[in-house]
């Protein structure tokens, strides 16, 4: 596979996710004829009239309530794919996800005051309150945690990880004890128990435009950053022999990192392994060159995830499965399948 | 030659006794029959929704209702509704005649808004902001979505007038409400003058030690008062109505009387409660005046709440009541 | 003494200077007035024990470090005016090892050298190809330019790391122990490829080395370095057994094997060892001294061939660096710590075996009052001892040169001369054992002549 020219690659892939993202508009708790799916889709584009021999609730169900949320989830795949890409880059550890320097107890902390305040939305419904909190409280507490961790101009990447990991732990027991004290504890409880175990959570197409802005401009600025990642794969002095301002770098490298996950997070609550797994996946099949590999783990969380997403929506339809239950159960075997195979020493 | 019609007088005497049909008409109470010109509502409707906007009243009447929540779906069921609604929630489990109807959410609280959609519901009923993730969804689907305020007991039932007018069955709504003021009022009277007995409604014991139970605000603590009892956690209106205590709040404030509201298979056991450590000096316990009313008829905001308000008098004024206890008071519906 | 005055003089213009360069961690110092020129085209050889500095030198040179005082002067320019990349463009760094968690084929690994070059974009020109083709073609590397960096030997890899460094198409080449976990084979390999890189390409060369043999083949200079430079000079020079024992800590011999060419460096056989305390000339002299205050004298003693014990003096004091170069025994103390218990040991024998002390004028404080005591114990036992004047009183009465020795002088007026009440920070002990010392005998001598006088007439 690495043999084949990247752009026929990259093309593959944005096919295989186009197949994909028709595959899970076409189901859901409604049968609706894939036929019918096609031509509604087509319609939307404005390219295409196809006389409307439909129900118009098929219309509004296609279009309304699953296509946003699976653009949603493709949004969030691609976003935290590339986060973890960033991550493990930067940390030059294996085992890095997006969330490890505190930006999932900050989302989660953030989703919680959302949900005990007695008010729902700020500026009228274009803006509900839970994702800008949550998003709010990702993003503060990864800067945090970074100016706790910077020492003297210096941000060691161990110090780092330790002061995220306390991080972690602080946020969440603030979370616990305003969900304790809060009146309304038990809705609350409730409905943070939903929002922790992952699911894309848009109502409306404004909240998907808002967040692709934002994943997507994240995602121009990880590419900028390719060449900058393959060089601290050397090490850090190693990247400074390169003529690389190592600081400055990871700085930049931790806020967009951030702010894809803060994003992705903002509207799908904590979904795992697709950040850690996707990366791992498209470098043993793609090579490590960043240039290639972003791209690729765009593509490919964003297919992971509208799958994961299709899945948790139709296994017991119709009632709809958490999606991080799926990413966990699907990536984990894939992951420990593609680990046995590589007979020598793990080389990521 | 002047020819008449209707002499005056015959007109003076036909009117008058028109007047007075109508203010017989008028006066007419409970159990008549809609055949009547619909009479005024005893109390006011309640015209507001929970986020404080005027509710917007359909102009016929609805024939696909779908109801988010279970006291809803129990109003609609008073109503004589079910032949109109179309969806309930997971968790409505009464009356019987609904239950089979299609689930538009989960056990975790998430509904299904595809599923909703394809009802092709008019009229959406919703309570309390228990769905306000989805109300502004559903509504900017195309749908009318009505969340109904919460709050006590007179509420609840000037709700049941509100529905009635968002479902066009006024007049039931009417006469279930009457019934249901004056079956209030009955309890009252019978235990008016009464020592009022210290009552513990405990909603939950899974953590050994620090029970949750109904404090000030819930409806179980209002249902106690117009019992004449007396809620040993009136004062303490943490929790939204159901804070968590201490054995030791128990133990001091030493009710007479203990109600269970757990379902009998998640701790709702009376002689479980004979067990536990230290709860021995109780009154409750000394006396056997433990027992377990059905949550669904003391905190669901619907028309059996006034069931529960009867049950749970005749369980802490025994003297004033005939008969054994009716089965509802210990169901599990 | 092992300067530079022997080096082969070389016309190529300067490529890299380190001027008066200090640097430490804290406030430990961790080099000292470091003071280095390289030509364009050099091959220099750094050497030094563990924890002498060699690696943060190198990590100054390349830009990694600042230095607290001092400069370093790249191609006419200060290196740090450069830029990131521009330091990138023209030095490049071969370190020790590369852990790359990455699977990056080796050709991957060489034009990551390009980085300092292209911009962000990441898209490499035919140009960048082709440096990339030429540097693996000089390392020897392109039959290995699909296999992963990660699986190939050791050897192989640090060639690889070559190559990368060659393609930054560096001016300087800096090397951090390139032979340091490499098997034989590959140590020669590696330094065969660095000698071609330097005479075929004229590529200039740092490396810093732990192996003094591999040394002594491949480098024409090397520098010695312990915190400072101790000698920068050629091999037959600095490799100098008395120099190496001070530096290093050990014994060796030096010599050139039958049918070498160069010199190698070995432990001591075993007649060396017992004749060892025979050849080593006595020092009849010791020297105390601290603060820069003995570097006229330790100067003159040493061009007169005066062999001299100087002690105890601290890593970090310029007299330190200056003794291990000139004196024949230095006995060394921590940075910044009073005189240890061992220490003072040493000292009291070196004495035994001394005639003359000299005592320069340096500051007493807590920390080296022992000297002053010693030197009592010292003169008690029949030494003689001098004390050494400042140089601004010597300058004052430049016309009664030979006032000095004279013994007539109150005690009082030669404690005066001797200035220790300006350099005493022991709150009036030290000036009271100067006094004592004075009575016992000492005498003040007020030029570095006079001193080594009496060197000569002890030895």
């Amino acid at each position: 596979m690495r043999a084949l020219p990247a752009p026929i690659l990259l093309l593959a892939l944005s096919c295989l996710l186009l197949v994909v993202i028709l595959l899970a508009a076409s189901f859901g708790s409604v049968p609706i004829p894939l036929g019918t799916i096609m031509q509604i889709l087509m319609n939307g584009t404005g390219l295409f009239h196809f006389a409307r021999q439909w129900d118009p609730t098929a219309e509004i169900i296609v279009w309304q309530v699953r296509m946003p949320v699976v653009i949603g989830a493709a949004l969030v795949g691609a976003a935290l794919a590339v986060a973890g890409v960033l991550f493990q880059g930067m940390l030059r550890n294996p085992l890095a996800d997006p969330y490890l320097i505190g930006s999932s107890s900050g989302a989660a902390l953030g989703a919680a005051i959302a949900f005990v305040l007695p008010f729902e939305v700020v500026f009228g419904s274009f803006f509900p309150l839970t994702p800008i909190l949550a998003f709010a409280g990702a993003m503060l507490t990864v800067l945090l945690v970074y100016s706790i961790a910077r020492v003297g101009g210096q941000t060691p990447v161990v110090t780092l990880l330790l002061a995220g990991v306390v991080m972690n732990a602080v946020l969440v027991a603030f979370q616990t004890l305003i969900l304790t004290l809060s009146p309304h504890a038990q809705f609350g409880v409730q409905a943070l128990f939903n929002w922790l175990s992952g699911g894309i959570a848009v109502t409306s197409w404004s909240q998907v435009v808002i967040v692709g802005i934002i994943i997507l401009v994240g995602m121009l600025f990880a590419l900028m950053l390719s060449t900058v990642l393959d060089a601290f794969g050397l090490g850090e002095e190693s990247a400074a022999h390169l003529g690389m301002h190592v600081e400055r770098y990871k700085l930049l490298i931790i806020i967009v990192g951030s702010m894809l996950t803060a994003a992705a997070v903002s509207i799908s609550g904590l979904i795992g392994f697709v950040g850690l797994v996707t990366p791992h996946v498209m470098r043993l099949i793609l090579g490590p060159r960043h240039r290639l590999l972003l791209p690729a783990s765009a593509l490919g969380g964003a297919i992971f995830l509208v799958l994961a997403d299709l899945l948790a929506r139709v296994v017991i339809a119709p009632a709809v499965l958490p999606v991080g239950v799926f990413t966990a159960l699907v990536g984990a075997p894939f992951f420990l399948i593609l680990l046995r195979n590589n007979k020598r020493e793990y080389r990521w | 030659m002047r020819s008449r019609v209707i002499s005056s007088r015959f007109f003076l005497l036909f009117v008058f006794f028109f007047l007075i049909m109508l203010t017989a008409c008028g006066q007419s109470g409970n159990g008549q029959s809609t055949t009547t010109i619909p009479t005024q509502a005893a109390t006011p409707a309640v015209t507001l929704d929970a986020y404080g906007t005027p509710i917007v009243f359909p102009t016929s009447a609805p024939q696909r209702i779908v109801s988010l929540v279970p006291n809803i779906s129990e109003i609609l069921g008073a109503l004589d509704l079910q032949g109109r609604v179309v969806g309930i929630d997971y968790y409505t489990n009464y009356p019987a005649n609904l239950t089979s109807l299609p689930k538009v959410s989960d056990v975790n609280g998430k509904y299904n808004v595809e599923q909703i959609v394809a009802l092709k519901p008019d009229l959406v009923l919703s309570y309390g902001e228990d769905t306000k993730q989805y109300d502004a969804q559903l509504q900017n689907l195309g749908m009318h979505v009505v969340d109904l305020p919460s709050g006590d007991l007179s509420l609840t039932l000037q709700e049941i007038l509100t529905v009635g007018r968002l479902t066009f069955t006024t007049q039931i709504a009417n006469n279930l409400v009457s019934q249901l003021q004056s079956q209030i009022n009955d309890v009252k009277a019978k235990v008016a003058g009464t020592t009022a007995p210290k009552v513990l409604i405990e909603s939950d014991y899974s953590t050994p030690g620090k029970p949750y139970v109904n404090g000030g605000g819930s409806f179980g603590d209002e249902l106690v008062q117009d019992a004449n009892g007396i809620n040993i956690f009136h004062d303490n209106t943490t929790g939204g109505g159901f804070p968590q205590v201490t054995d030791e709040a128990i133990i001091s404030a030493n009710p007479q009387y203990i109600i269970l509201t757990e379902d009998p298979a998640y701790g709702g056991d009376v002689n479980a409660v004979y067990k536990r450590s230290n709860w021995g000096s109780i009154d409750a316990l000394k006396l056997h005046q433990v027992y377990r009313i059905n949550s669904n008829i003391i905190g669901r905001p619907g028309p059996r709440l006034v069931e529960g308000l009867e049950c749970l008098a005749q369980i802490i004024h025994p003297d004033k009541f005939s008969g054994a206890l009716p089965a509802y008071c210990t169901g599990t519906v | 003494m092992v300067d530079g005055s022997e080096r082969a003089k070389f016309i190529a213009p300067i490529l890299l200077e380190v001027n008066g360069v200090t640097f430490g961690y804290e406030h430990v110092p961790l080099l000292y007035d470091v003071q280095l020129q390289v030509s364009k085209g050099e091959m220099v050889g750094l050497l030094g024990p563990n924890g002498s500095g060699k690696t943060t030198l190198l990590r100054l040179v390349s830009g990694v470090l600042l230095p607290q005082q001092g400069k370093i002067v790249l191609d006419g320019r200060n290196l740090h005016d450069w830029g990131r990349r521009g330091i990138a463009r023209n030095i490049a760094v071969v370190p020790q090892e590369l852990h790359v968690p990455f699977a990056f084929t080796v050709e991957q690994m060489v034009s990551l050298g390009r980085t300092p070059y292209i911009n962000w974009l990441g898209s490499r020109s035919n140009n960048d190809d082709n440096i990339v083709q030429d540097a693996m073609s000089a390392t020897d590397v392109i039959p290995l330019a699909r296999r992963i960096f990660n699986e190939l030997s050791g050897g192989e890899r640090q060639r690889v790391m070559v190559a990368m460094a060659l393609a930054q198409q560096p001016k300087l080449l800096l090397l951090d122990e390139p032979t340091a976990h490499l098997d034989i084979k590959y140590q020669i390999e590696m330094l065969e490829l660095v000698q071609r890189l330097n005479r075929d390409r004229g590529m200039t060369v740092i490396a810093a080395l732990h192996d003094l043999n591999l040394a002594a083949r491949y480098f024409p200079r090397l520098v010695l370095f312990q915190r400072g430079i101790v000698a920068d000079a050629g091999p037959a020079q600095v490799l100098e057994p008395h120099l190496l024992k001070r530096v290093y800590g050990i014994d060796v011999q030096v010599g050139i094997l039958r049918g070498a060419e160069h010199l190698s460096v070995l432990p001591p056989g075993v007649e060396e060892l017992e004749d060892k305390s025979e050849q080593e000339p006595q020092s009849k002299v010791f020297v105390m001294a601290g603060g820069g205050s003995g570097e006229r004298l330790m100067r003159a003693l040493a061009d007169a061939h005066i062999p001299f014990i100087a002690g105890a003096l601290n890593i970090g004091d310029s007299d330190h660096t200056l003794a291990l170069r000139l004196a024949n025994q230095v006995i060394t103390e921590q940075p910044y710590s009073p005189i240890s218990p061992e220490t003072l040991k040493h000292i009291q024998t070196s004495l035994s075996n001394t005639k003359l002390l000299i005592i320069c004028p340096m500051p007493v404080g807590p920390g080296n009052l022992a000297l002053l005591q010693e030197a009592y114990t010292a003169i008690h036992s029949g030494k003689e001892l001098l004390f050494l004047v400042p140089v601004l009183a010597t300058m004052r009465t430049n016309n009664e040169e030979q006032f000095v020795s004279d013994n007539t002088c109150t005690s009082d007026e030669l404690l005066l001369k001797s200035g220790i009440a300006n350099r005493d920070y022991t709150h009036g002990e030290g000036t009271k054992l100067v006094r004592d010392l004075l009575q016992a005998g000492a005498t003040v001598v007020q030029s570095v002549a006079e001193a080594v006088e009496a060197a000569k007439r002890v030895s």
